[in-house]
């Protein structure tokens, strides 16, 4: 199947609030994402993910290698790679919580501790939970922190995307750490 | 949590996270006062904001050296990649442990920087950049080496414009083009008066902002690349300078100098003028860049002017100013960019001069053909001389900080020393005796401080770093008295200006208090250090040596007035400061030497004694044969022999004189003091016939160099009464005994004193004058209590003494009092 040739077109369908071409964004993007996760893994003993780059290939392979892409594909575009990316590093924490209970480590592929701290198990689904929470409240800054956090893009990358200042990403993000923190250590 | 509860926090968070530490608390305070629950909570989650700076500061994955956003680096975090180049990344950064809010430009080396030597190198130049301060610098605030091994620095963010962009757009009259550059001359010369060259200034470096001229990245190039070799990188190979400014000696891979700069600078404004590079290429390429620098004579600015743009005809304004440039200002340009570096402005002070009489019309001291003549053909007749003359001057600047060896340091980084040289050849050019191949060093100096009062009247702030030079080199020699009068006037100078820059500030207020210290002044040592103690403060972070040297001056001054646990506190304070970053092995050995002396000093001898090796053995791995060494010898040596070590204690000693003598001479205080410890070991071993003349000569050439009541002069004398006791000559012993007393009871020499008094007591005991041993024992014990606090056993003793001394009405009696 050739994701690229179609994707815009469930992207608009998905802008347009149609819920199966939203779907079906983000199947391509995490069936995309985690293929490229492995390769990245796989290339090298000891490599670490960069989910970054992970997010600028999927784009480019996905829209930006056909140029031109309209600005409102290229902002929702990362939103939805960066939800993607989001269940696929959860979903390799539960793999790894749960091959861990049941003995077998010898396949974990996926490095225990994240780059910022947080370790690939209990920690990360918290904060998963927490996400989902924060989701509900304020779905604003659960995106600042997808694309922040999960997709790994610059404040100023999500201020052009989002066609808002830096200085009020930052105050989200900020908002958003605290909000994050206060529910994963439970007080 | 509700949603009604998060809207509510969230915008109080809103309004909080606006706010400082105490911004936050008072506002905290005020909503405690109406909704107790609503405060806490928001506490609480604000302490996190503290306590996990970590928390999810990176993207979950992400590769070590791609998208740094976010990433911490030393006390900083990246906020937004500002360019790359070849170099590495620049980022705008902030600090992030909330001790400035001031954004910088952090500069990240690439990987393939991170070369052996790169970081020795890099520890030496940060402190050489440190002490670049300069309003019209983008000034460094911070240097550090990355996690991953990645030298960054951190600089003002300088959010500017190009000056050539600058003068084009808003299309500035000559003049105020003229008066941008000289600002910029302004820097340059500041920083070649620091030996650092820039060797990569271009309008890129040279940016606009707020109408005045900010530079950057001074001595980086220098930095990353020491010997200039990358202007002969091979072809295909990225230059690390930019080809358009280079100067011949660049291109050709020879030495470069601060007249590299002044070439740049020349091509700098001739663009800055006339809006065109100085050479017109058929082809745009490297090599026809090079072939033009090296061959080709630069049109005449004003002849550029006339030619405009290709197939346009040149406006009325261009020709006007081509009227204006012709004559002095094509001249200007034509020396600052002669291909040879000999030919050129000496200096960018000369060059900056002729800018400002071109522009108050005065004429120039540039004169066509035959520039420089009497200069090239001194140095030719007199090659050698000079060149010795010259090695020999950085000799001695590296004595005057105590180090031979650092002047062959100097000599290999080639830059900074031609600069030295070109800083120096108008010294020389008047020391008449360097004709002969030999020259005064005292005449030297004195010369040159009186050129550089004439001709620096109008920069006090070069005027003032030279004093200071001069002074250092005074101490070096030994001419205390001359060294403090220079750093007084130093010190007149600079207190009447403003803004000077801290590392000035505090090289000067050590620079002094080191000469009172030598001077045996050591209580104003102490106040004039204590005045600046402000100062040293602030500039902690960004010149922990300078620091370091200020608190180690302090530390010294202190023991010598025996205040011993401040001194402790100053000296660790210096060694702390000292370790920091790559760390300074001399500076260290020096504080660690500092504090063995107070150990010894309290009668710790074991750990005094490891101290001193320890600072040794330092100074023998990093810095062999550094003059430090004799000092620390010379402790060692005599608490060995105190503690009746006297073979060890002779060895130490012999090694300390020999050093002495080759590196100070026969008459320095130094060496002087060195040969007292000597004759004492001598007198202890019983070799009284040689320890009596060679006290008698130190204490006279002491008492000459030093003047006659000098601490170290009352030594000498107290150490000659020790000779006289020895010999049995009681009215001798005492006669010495009282001088050195007389002496020490000079405020500074206090802590000298109880020693003093107590030998004296002993002497007049010995001589049949129990009243006098008495009252002087009595003395010694009320100072004794005084400087330690608690009654010692020193006390203890005096207390057995004077117990055992016969009662006054018995004194008259002399058959009682031998009883």
């Amino acid at each position: 199947m050739d994701e690229g040739s179609d994707i815009t077109v469930w992207l608009d369908a998905a802008r347009g609030g149609d819920r199966a071409s939203l779907d079906r964004v983000l199947t391509v993007l995490y069936q995309e994402l985690h293929g490229m996760a492995r390769r990245q893994l796989a290339g090298q003993q000891g490599r670490t993910l960069d989910a970054t780059s992970l997010v600028h290939e999927s784009y480019l392979k996905l829209l930006g290698s056909r140029g031109g892409a309209r600005f409102e594909d290229r902002a929702h575009f990362f939103a939805y790679a960066a939800s993607a990316m989001r269940s696929v590093v959860v979903d390799y924490a539960r793999n790894r919580l749960a091959r861990k209970r049941g003995g077998d480590l010898k396949r974990v592929d996926i490095p225990e501790n994240s780059s910022s701290g947080i370790r690939m198990d209990e920690d990360l689904l918290a904060l998963d939970v927490a996400l989902e929470r924060l989701q509900a409240l304020d779905p604003h800054l659960a995106r600042v922190v997808e694309l922040r956090y999960f997709a790994g893009l610059t404040e100023q990358q999500i201020a052009e995307l989002s066609q808002r200042s830096e200085r009020s990403i930052r105050r989200d993000w900020q908002k958003a750490r605290l909000f994050l923190l206060t529910e994963v250590s439970g007080d | 949590m509700d949603a009604l509860r998060w809207r509510e926090l969230s915008s109080w968070l809103d309004q909080l996270l606006e706010l400082d530490e105490d911004g936050r608390l008072q506002r905290l305070r005020q909503v405690a006062g109406r909704d107790p629950g609503l405060a806490a909570e928001l506490e609480k989650m604000l302490a996190h904001e503290r306590d996990s700076e970590q928390f999810m500061a990176q993207p979950v994955f992400s590769a070590p050296g791609s998208s740094r956003g976010g990433t911490r680096i030393g006390p900083y975090r990246l906020l937004q990649l500002l360019g790359e180049g070849g170099m590495g990344e620049v980022w705008l950064a902030e600090r992030c442990d909330g001790m400035y809010e001031r954004k910088v430009a952090l500069k990240l080396l690439r990987s393939g920087l991170a070369e052996p030597g790169l970081h020795a190198r890099f520890a030496r130049e940060r402190q050489i950049l440190a002490r670049l301060q300069h309003p019209h610098l983008a000034q460094l605030h911070n240097a550090g080496i990355d996690p991953q091994g990645h030298p960054y620095f951190a600089l003002d963010y300088v959010q500017g414009e190009p000056i050539t962009e600058y003068c084009q757009r808003r299309m500035l009259p000559l003049e105020e083009r003229l008066r941008l550059m000289l600002q910029v001359c302004s820097v340059v010369a500041h920083a070649h008066a620091n030996l650092v060259v820039h060797r990569d200034l271009k309008p890129s470096n040279i940016l606009v902002a707020d109408g005045g001229v900010k530079l950057l990245d001074f001595g980086i190039a220098q930095l990353l690349d020491p010997e200039g070799v990358a202007a002969v990188a091979a072809p295909g190979e990225p230059r690390a300078f930019t080809l358009h400014y280079a100067a011949p000696e660049q291109v050709r891979g020879d030495p470069l100098s601060t007249r590299t700069d002044v070439y740049s600078l020349g091509v700098v404004i001739y663009e800055v003028v006339t809006g065109h590079k100085p050479y017109r290429l058929r082809r745009h390429s490297d090599i026809e860049w090079e072939r033009s620098i090296l061959e080709v004579q630069p049109l005449p600015a004003s002849r550029r002017l006339l030619q405009g743009e290709a197939g346009m005809s040149v406006p009325a304004a261009a020709r006007r100013l081509a009227r204006r440039v012709r004559g002095d200002l094509d001249l200007l340009l034509g020396k600052a960019m002669d291909k040879d570096p000999q030919q050129r402005y000496g200096s960018v002070d000369a060059l900056a001069e002729d800018l400002r009489r071109f522009l108050d019309g005065r004429p120039l001291r540039a004169h066509p053909p035959g520039t420089g003549y009497r200069l090239r053909k001194y140095l030719r007749r007199h090659r050698w001389g000079v060149t010795g003359a010259s090695l020999a001057l950085s000799a001695l600047l590296a004595v005057s900080t105590m180090a031979v060896w650092q002047a062959r340091q100097a000599r290999q980084e080639t830059a900074r020393a031609q600069a030295m040289q070109d800083f120096n050849i108008g010294l020389f050019d008047r020391a008449a005796s360097v004709r002969h191949g030999h020259f005064d060093v005292r005449q030297l100096l004195e010369t040159g401080q009186q050129r550089a009062q004439a001709e620096l009247a109008g920069q006090p702030l070069a005027l003032a770093e030279m004093e200071g030079v001069i002074g250092r080199l005074h101490i070096g020699l030994g001419d205390y008295q001359t060294a403090l009068r220079i750093l007084d006037q130093q010190r007149t100078l600079l207190q009447a200006q403003q803004d000077v820059p801290g590392a000035l500030q505090l090289e000067a207020v050590t620079q002094r208090a080191r000469a009172l210290r030598m001077l045996g002044r050591d209580r104003e040592c102490v106040t004039h250090l204590q005045a600046a103690a402000s100062i040293a403060d602030q500039q902690q972070d960004l010149l922990p040596t300078a620091v370091a040297g200020f608190a180690s001056e302090l530390a010294h001054c202190q023991s010598q007035l025996g205040q011993v646990r401040a001194a402790r506190a100053a000296f660790i304070r210096a060694l702390a400061l000292y370790q920091r970053g790559e760390g300074n092995p001399r500076g260290i050995a020096g504080a660690l030497a500092g504090l063995a002396g107070l150990d010894a000093e309290a009668g710790l001898d074991a750990r005094a004694r490891e101290g001193y090796q320890q600072a040794l053995a330092l100074l023998q791995r990093a810095a062999p044969g550094t003059p430090e060494a004799i000092g620390m010898r010379r402790q060692l040596g005599q608490m060995l022999a105190r503690s009746g070590k006297a073979a060890e204690a002779s060895a130490a000693l012999d090694q300390a004189w020999q050093s002495a003598v080759q590196a100070f001479g026969p008459d320095h205080p130094e060496t002087l003091v060195v040969q007292r410890s000597r004759a004492l070991l001598a007198l202890q071993q019983g070799r009284r016939a040689w320890a009596g003349p060679v006290l008698g000569e130190v204490r006279d050439k002491l008492a000459f160099a030093l003047g006659p009541d000098h601490r170290e002069v009352g030594l000498a004398e107290h150490a000659l009464g020790d000779v006289a006791r020895a010999d049995g000559n009681d009215q001798a012993t005492v006669s010495h005994y009282r001088t050195a007393v007389r002496i020490w009871r000079q405020p500074d020499h206090v802590a000298l004193l109880p020693q003093g008094l107590l030998d004296l007591g002993e002497a007049e005991r010995a001589a049949g004058s129990p009243a006098r041993a008495a009252a002087a024992w009595r003395e010694a014990r009320q100072l004794l209590i005084a400087q330690r606090g608690i009654p010692s056993s020193a006390v203890r003793q005096l207390d057995l003494r004077l117990a055992r001394l016969p009662r006054p009405a018995e004194q008259m009696s002399p058959a009682t009092a031998n009883n």
